[in-house]
């Protein structure tokens, strides 16, 4: 007992030292506001790698010299995939952690709730991975997005269907934002390019383990020539898996197309799904066969370099909206929300895949990185990496017709 | 009828059967000791990061595997009610069923994080039991996965209603069950039976979790969603009355499959809840449960 006394007693200057010096350091720093799933219902395996591209930011911000000296502090709130949760963790980092703006997500719900606390308190929110229109396009003065969007993705994916003679396609939609809106946004791409092909979508519980009545309903009755799963990991990776189990795609009459691009992470992707994963088709915003800028290709080889295996393209939208973040605050030379948000609007910067430039509108190109790439690819093999899997869309890119 | 209908209605049967499998631990706990394991899905978890383990890492076959998994499990479950479960017993704790409700919940967070730190967000695949996929009826194909794990659920629901009605064991777990003093009085040491039904709910849980997992994926949070259609089954089918578990689960596969082809696939895990609230209206005590008799 006594040493235990003892113990306390000689702690208790090093606890008021830490005390004292708590202040101090966090007067001497920047902090900046991340949100990202790290846990239950939400994407944590994303969110673990969308928080990798945003203390990566963050830690080149500060080699290159910081603001004007002072450091920047990534501040991360976990926001369980929950709406509540994201605007209690947007709202703690704004009023309690005291940040300057903030940057991140992934969840298309999480993001909405979160952009009204952005709003409400005149903080910049550069959203980097949520991908429903709705986000941008409800004009928010403090709302920026460097990751792409839905209906560009949509239209991609009508596109390439369109541009092999697909008639019939199917598509099966998580319960939530991103996939109700995909759905949507594939429909109106259709009407918008003009595409003769006959659409269907079924909405399912993204937490759901047993897709086979959907999937049969798919195989017996709707018989469509292309299923796009729209379903988050680890869901999507069942849809997929059970879709092969029951011999309907992907095979030579049904093209199997992941809208959410998280089988891009090749080594689980292939763990998890095993030879279902052959002929599948991917929608992403960046591949690793794709040409990046220097900077995207360095923060390639430091990934591939620290976890062997190459990124996929959450770490890099996590990077780029921390950095236009940064970017921001630096050409606004000030940590005032409204200066930042004042500077971003006519911001232009080099990011990890191209000259971000954030357009005025109308719509969902509002504040959004209009020009911002994304792909359809297909793995072709078993045991396939990201990088050499074909790319079939869009057609300037293309380096394979598609495999059946 | 229609193929397609049929298809659907065999699906619905055989996903019952492994919703029996997840429900029966969860049954036999709280049936022998009152306990609500909040946890229970995480035992699946468990169960099926253990298959891999032996499967993948240590190179073993997927049959001697299954019964390494199970006893894992069990392992655990024993411990967890020598380390966690019996101070309910063994001491004078105010509320007793609150102090398990908030432990077990406790422990199913601290699994789930235990999980994310040690083997990653990442999902796993385990080697398959049977590979490949086989026509059971019409256009209906399955994994032969699948079709593995209902027909051991089947072996395993025998077996425990088989333990539970035809052995000694299995009287003396549902005399406890029934009255913990009058057992003792009889000479059946009540501890040693709440350790039996731990152990035996974590044979279960781990052959539901290991059967699983080539089908599902393991990942730290695989067993929240079954956990609670097992809450359900448990419920509708008559708090720890293990025969009403087994035909729950038949009901509930059978209603989510066709409710999802003549109602709405959106809607799917609703219809688990409906079903259960139209029992409990009529049935207040679920299809097998009875009014309990307090002294």
């Amino acid at each position: 007992m006594t040493s235990t006394k003892t113990r306390l007693l000689a702690g208790l200057p090093l606890l008021a030292a830490l005390a004292t010096a708590g202040p101090a350091i966090a007067a001497d720093t920047i902090k900046v506001g991340g949100l990202a799933p790290l846990s239950s219902p939400g994407a944590y395996q994303q969110g673990k790698e969308l928080v990798l591209g945003l203390q990566w930011a963050v830690d080149d911000f500060n080699a290159a010299g910081g603001l004007d000296g002072k450091m920047v502090e990534l501040v991360v709130e976990d926001t369980q995939g929950k709406p509540p949760v994201g605007a209690t963790a947007a709202e703690k980092l704004i009023t309690s952690e005291g940040v300057v703006g903030l940057a991140g997500e992934y969840h298309s719900s999480v993001c909405s709730a979160e952009i009204e606390v952005a709003k409400q308190h005149g903080k910049p929110f550069v959203i980097a991975s949520c991908w429903s229109d709705n986000l941008t396009e409800a004009g928010y003065a403090e709302v920026f997005r460097t990751s792409v969007y839905s209906s560009k993705l949509a239209e991609n994916m009508v596109g390439l269907a369109a541009e092999a003679g697909i008639k019939k396609v199917a598509a099966i939609v998580e319960d939530s934002d991103y996939g109700v809106g995909i759905a949507k946004n594939i429909e109106g791409a259709i009407t918008k390019l003009g595409a003769d092909i006959d659409f269907s979508y079924e909405v399912v519980e993204k937490t759901g383990k047993d897709f086979v009545p959907v999937l049969l309903k798919y195989k017996t009755q709707v018989k469509p020539e292309m299923i796009i799963s729209a379903v988050t990991q680890p869901g999507g990776f069942l849809v997929l898996k059970q879709a092969h189990e029951i011999g309907f795609a992907p095979s030579s009459d049904t093209l199997f197309l992941d809208a959410t691009c998280t089988s891009q992470n090749d080594k689980v992707f292939w763990e998890a799904v095993k030879d279902a994963g052959k002929n599948v088709l991917l929608s992403c915003p960046f591949s690793p066969s794709v040409k990046l800028t220097p900077l995207g290709e360095t923060i390639k080889a430091r990934y591939t370099k620290e976890f062997d295996r190459e990124p996929n393209y959450v770490v890099l939208q996590g990077y780029d909206s921390m950095q236009a973040l940064l970017e921001g605050m630096k050409a606004a030379g000030s940590t005032d929300g409204p200066k930042i948000v004042e500077a971003l609007k006519t911001l232009t910067f080099d990011g990890s895949r191209g000259p971000v430039k954030f357009e005025t509108g109308p719509g969902v190109w509002t504040q959004q990185w209009k020009d911002v790439p994304t792909f359809i690819f297909q793995y072709t093999e078993v045991d396939q990496a990201a990088g050499d899997a074909s790319v079939l869309f869009p057609p300037a890119f293309a380096t394979a017709k598609i495999a059946k | 009828m229609d193929v397609y209908v049929l298809s659907q209605i065999v699906n619905g049967l055989i996903f019952g059967l492994i919703y029996g499998l997840i429900a029966l631990g969860l049954t036999i706990i709280f049936g022998i000791m009152r306990v609500v394991n909040f946890a229970h899905g995480e035992f699946l978890m468990l169960g099926g990061y253990a298959l891999y383990l032996f499967t993948v890492t240590l190179g073993l076959h997927p049959l001697i595997g299954l019964p390494l998994s199970m006893a894992s499990v069990a392992a655990f479950g024993v411990l967890t009610e020598r380390v966690l479960l019996r101070p309910i017993y063994t001491t004078r704790i105010e509320r007793p069923e609150e102090y398990a409700i908030i432990l077990t919940f406790g422990l199913s967070l601290f699994l789930q994080n235990g999980a994310l730190a040690t083997a990653g967000a990442y999902e796993y695949t385990p080697n398959s039991f049977w590979s490949g996929s086989v026509p059971v009826i019409g256009d209906l194909w399955l994994s032969g996965d699948r079709l593995f794990a209902a027909a051991m659920a089947v072996v395993l629901i025998l077996a425990t209603l088989l333990v539970m009605y035809r052995t000694w064991l299995g009287r003396a777990l549902m005399a406890t069950a029934q009255s913990r003093v009058g057992a003792t009085v009889s000479g059946i040491n009540a501890i040693g039976m709440n350790m039996t039904a731990v152990a035996l709910a974590g044979l279960l849980a781990g052959a539901a979790g290991a059967l699983l997992s080539p089908i599902f994926l393991v990942y730290p949070d695989v067993g929240v969603v079954p956990v609670v259609k097992a809450f359900v089954i448990l419920v509708l089918g008559g708090m720890g009355s293990i025969p009403g578990a087994v035909i729950a689960a038949l009901i509930l596969g059978l209603v989510e499959s066709l409710g999802s082809v003549y109602i709405s696939l959106a809607y799917k895990d609703v219809y688990s809840f409906l079903v259960l609230i139209a029992v409990l209206l009529i049935r207040p005590y679920g299809l097998f449960g009875q009014k309990e008799r307090r002294a």
